[in-house]
């Protein structure tokens, strides 16, 4: 008998623990979601510098999705056409054989994660976009070399083509936009796209009822938008309200004649709105089918750009990076996207080239820095922060961890974006005897016993912060913990979770101002922005509610003043420009943050694959997927 | 035993609603969730009390975490499970788990029943033949399987058919346009099957084995030997119905792990099952399909207890429920 109770005891108890490591797991789970790159890396782990940009880019972009079950708008064909899987395993070179054309049939590309959703509008993961890319456009596009060209708009307006106007000055500039449409573009289901499906996108952001955090522009920033004919719209902001990204206020359109009815607090409610369950676009593919193994699209015939090359595009959730790799080995996948890979499976997938498998590396929109909290009396004086830049061999570190595929960053600017200015900007190689003089003119002298060196009677140390779980980064922090010891400067390395890591003031150590040292990203938008990030107004403390990123907390006179002049008093890219390069002169200079390198974009596609261009920006690969071919 | 089972089954209602209620404080404890970090991804300028505050009440998070606690009960109880917030966004957290359920539950039963099989068969043959060629053998290999990584195993798997034989499909339920296809679906089956079975069968193979030989050596065996019975029917009738409580044990902690799926194998072999709608559900801190799936694997772990409990009753006479 006694042995029984015990047994049930121990039954229970470890009931208890089975109950238990799943909780143990959701507390630990976060913070390493926050940094699998898989899981849209730009969105999460990464801070966006200018997310307004980012979500106003991507709306128009997606038509909604999809269920488990398949939508009964093609069944037919769909039955007829795609081909993948078991036939392309065992016969990896021939796939689909009934092409149409001059490429092969059906497209099948891997990726990590299956999208959350395909709403238009809605705050979209990267794996989300990549998808919505396929199924919808928008008034302007993003291409390969990160310029806006024209999709559904005959051209992108701006105030230097006459597109967009602005009067008055001052608290009295007014800005206008306005948008000439194709008469040309018809929704999936045969409707015409018209002004009034613009205007619908717009009351649908500015409702207060419709779930998402960033809709600032729309809310608050705009007076109205009305149209004039069914082809052309007209965006009119209210008086001073000066946005920098004007030129995409209007990538908000959505098949009205669907969602006319739908109320804005249930948009992602698959019983209110069909396109949570059936996505409609305008794009050159049409939504099929989604289930949690599979997207599956297939070509709109009458895509005002023409019929898509390729018949159909199917999408395979591989959340397994190796698992990825073997279908690629296997043929069983033509392509693979961003999400699905990391910079340190860069040898493994070179070593594909012999079996057909091109990889792709762009140098991305986020970059990684170190902040440095200039409270720290050590890095108040200029001398030192140099001192840590010469001495960090960032050549090497982009050589070693990044397999050569980006360079050393020298601005908070990444080379892509139009602001950027190399001229005059120090480039510090690396060069520790520099770095040595530096930091005994700046009094840190090295104590010759302990090779330590000591700042007013103290021997030096510094805690390098960054998050917990990112290989990237632990890789990093440990050459730069390397080369800065042999400065003479004892560095500990502190990683955390990203919840905590990136948490909310007054306790987070970034947000609080409670580190020494911070290593994390920034994905740079369109727009260089810049103001949130550097103005001396934006550095959170109790006394200004915690307003800002400035979190190095830099101060900086001339600075402040062209950060202003360039983010709230100019808006045109001839102005702007000579602002900004003055600017990153004076951050090169001064250094409250140490840029180190652009993250690198890797994806790959088969040798007969034409026309993958991967973007250096969030735009993921699909933007161009009409264009697409797979040689047979 | 009528009365012991009603009186089992208030305990494990109640036990389910502590359990649901620590669940739910512990997830919206834990730092994280939906308004983590938003800082970093709104821009700063867009970031005041007023749009977070609206954001929070559309999510339904303004109230405190205890009313949210029995709101949310209330509509469990009422079968609202609630909606995804980041998996799935905007789907009811229901459909979600049954539509990831029918998978896993293909997946597991498959593997636990080839195990249990090969695990009794392979258990009782070494206990019998103790020593021998195939007792050895058994032993090697139950080390061997339960030393090898499931990752490792499926990708060498994958490696070996799937891209250098090319006869099985590396990942997934069924190719597409083929998921009436019950050969093609069988063909996906394979090798998470074989790898989930390798390690059941390495670990239940030894208990069998163990538990077989404690009883072979009690002294009611030796009578029911020398009352004349056959070798096979005392194993049988009489040791192996008593060697068999310990599997039982572990087969009732084993339920939930059915219907809780495996996140590694899934994972590899792209198997869209519970485990990885879990694992999913935690790193994007979507808390609502977390305490959907937490709390169907509460029930399941207090129900197949119960379950055990009376199986002892039913293999084991001496076992007296009262």
């Amino acid at each position: 008998m006694a042995h029984h109770k015990l047994n049930r005891r121990l039954l229970t108890l470890l009931a208890l623990l089975v109950l238990l490591v799943p909780v143990l797991a959701a507390c630990g789970g976060t913070p390493a979601a926050q940094n699998t790159p898989g899981t849209a890396a730009q969105a999460t782990t990464a801070p966006a510098t200018q997310p307004t940009t980012a979500a106003a880019a991507q709306p128009t972009t997606a038509a909604p999705a999809a269920g488990e079950t398949e939508t009964t708008a093609a069944p037919t064909e769909a039955a007829a056409a795609p081909t993948e899987g078991d036939a392309a395993a065992t016969t990896p070179a021939t796939g689909g054989d009934t092409a149409t054309g001059a490429g092969q049939e059906t497209i099948t590309i891997g990726m990590s994660q299956e999208p959350p959703d395909l709403l238009p509008l809605f705050g979209s993961a990267y794996v989300s976009t990549i998808v919505e890319e396929a199924i919808d456009d928008s008034l302007v596009q993003r291409n390969e070399k990160n310029e806006y060209v024209p999709q559904i708009a005959k051209s992108v307006p701006r105030i230097e083509n006459g597109g967009a106007k602005l009067t008055g000055s001052g608290a009295n500039a007014q800005l206008t936009v306005t948008y000439q449409l194709r008469d040309d573009v018809t929704w999936h289901d045969g409707e015409k796209f018209t002004a009034d499906d613009v205007i619908a996108g717009y009351n649908l952001l500015k409702n207060p009822n419709f779930k998402t955090p960033s809709a600032f522009v729309y809310r608050d920033q705009l007076a109205s938008v009305k149209k004039n004919g069914d082809y052309e719209v007209v965006f009119t902001y209210k008086k001073g309200e000066l946005d920098p990204t004007y030129y995409i206020v209007g990538n908000i359109g959505i098949p009205s004649h669907i969602t006319n009815k739908v109320d804005p607090a249930k948009w992602d409610d698959p019983k209110a709105n069909p396109l949570v369950n059936k996505p409609v676009g305008t794009g050159p593919y049409r939504f099929v089918s989604q289930n949690p193994e599979r997207v599956v699209l297939q070509s709109y015939d009458k895509y005002f750009l023409g019929t898509p090359k390729t018949k159909n595009v199917i999408f395979r959730i591989i959340p397994d990076t190796q698992a990825l790799l073997s279908q690629l080995q296997a043929g069983e996948l033509n392509a693979s996207t961003e999400d699905a890979h990391q910079i340190n499976q860069f040898e493994d997938l070179k070593a594909l080239e012999g079996r057909g498998v091109k990889t792709y590396t762009v140098p991305a929109a986020t970059w990684e820095h170190i902040d440095l909290n200039l409270s720290v009396p050590v890095l108040q004086d200029k001398r030192v922060r140099q001192a840590l830049m010469y001495g960090i061999d960032r050549k090497t570190i982009t050589e070693q961890i990044l397999f050569g595929q980006t360079q050393p960053l020298n601005s908070w600017l990444t080379p892509t974006n139009w602001a950027y200015t190399e001229k005059g900007l120090n480039k510090y190689e690396y060069n520790p005897e520099k770095a040595g003089q530096l930091l005994d003119q700046a009094g840190l002298k090295l104590d010759e016993e302990q090779g330590v060196r000591v700042f007013k009677g103290q021997p030096v140390t510094l805690e390098l912060m960054t998050t917990a779980g990112n290989e990237l980064r632990a890789q990093t922090t440990q050459l730069i913990q390397q080369n800065l010891s042999d400065l003479g400067l004892l560095v500990s390395l502190s990683y955390q979770p990203a919840a905590i890591y990136f948490g909310d003031p007054p306790d987070a150590p970034l947000a609080g101002r409670k580190y020494q040292m911070g290593l994390y990203a920034w994905v740079s938008g369109d727009d260089p922005a810049g103001f949130e990030l550097y103005h001396s107004s934006q550095i959170p403390s109790k006394e200004n509610n915690y307003t800002g990123q400035n979190y190095p907390g830099w101060k900086n006179e001339r600075n402040d003043q062209l950060l202003k002049q360039a983010n709230q008093r100019e808006i045109t890219r001839e102005k702007r420009l000579p602002l900004y390069a003055e600017q990153q002169k004076i951050f090169n200079e001064e250094l409250p943050v140490l840029p180190l390198y652009q993250r690198v974009n890797i994806s790959t596609a088969a040798n007969g694959l034409q026309n993958w261009k991967p973007t250096p920006t969030n735009t993921p690969p699909t933007w161009n997927a009409h264009e697409w071919v797979l040689n047979k | 035993m009528q009365a012991y089972i009603i009186r089992r089954l208030f305990q494990s209602a109640l036990l389910v609603l502590i359990i649901s209620a620590l669940v739910f404080f512990i997830l919206n404890l834990a730092p994280g969730g939906p308004l983590s970090g938003l800082k970093f991804q709104i821009s700063a300028r867009e970031y005041s009390e007023a749009s977070v505050q609206r954001y929070k009440e559309l999510l339904g998070l303004d109230k405190p975490v205890y009313l949210r606690y029995f709101y949310w009960l209330g509509d469990m109880v009422r079968g609202d499970w609630g909606d995804s917030w980041t998996v799935s966004t905007g789907r009811p957290v229901l459909g979600l788990i049954m539509s990831r359920l029918p998978n896993t539950l293909t997946l597991m039963i498959s593997a636990t029943i080839l195990s249990l099989v090969l695990g009794l068969l392979i258990g009782i043959v070494s206990a019998i033949k103790q020593y021998s060629i195939i007792d050895t053998a058994a032993t090697v290999f139950s080390f061997v399987g339960i030393s090898i990584p499931t990752f490792w195993f499926g990708l060498m798997m994958i490696v070996l058919f799937s891209v250098h034989f090319r006869i099985l499909p590396a990942g997934g339920t069924a190719d597409f346009g083929m998921e009436n296809d019950i050969g093609n679906r069988i063909k996906h089956l394979i090798m998470p099957v074989a790898v989930l079975s390798l390690i059941n069968v390495a670990g239940w193979s030894r208990y069998v084995r163990a538990s077989l030989l404690n009883v072979m050596q009690q002294d009611y065996l030796r009578t029911a030997r020398a009352k004349g019975l056959s070798g096979s029917k005392v194993i049988t009738r009489h040791a192996l119905r008593n060697a068999l409580i310990p599997v039982i044990t572990l087969m009732g902690l084993e339920i939930p792990i059915l219907f809780g799926g495996a996140i590694v194998t899934e994972t590899i072999f792209s198997w869209p099952g519970m485990g990885r709608l879990y694992f999913q559900s935690l790193v994007s801190s979507d808390y609502p399909l977390a305490q959907g799936l937490l709390f169907v694997t509460a029930v399941l772990v207090v129900l197949s207890n119960l379950l055990a409990d009376i199986g002892y009753a039913i293999v084991d006479p001496r076992v007296r429920l009262s």
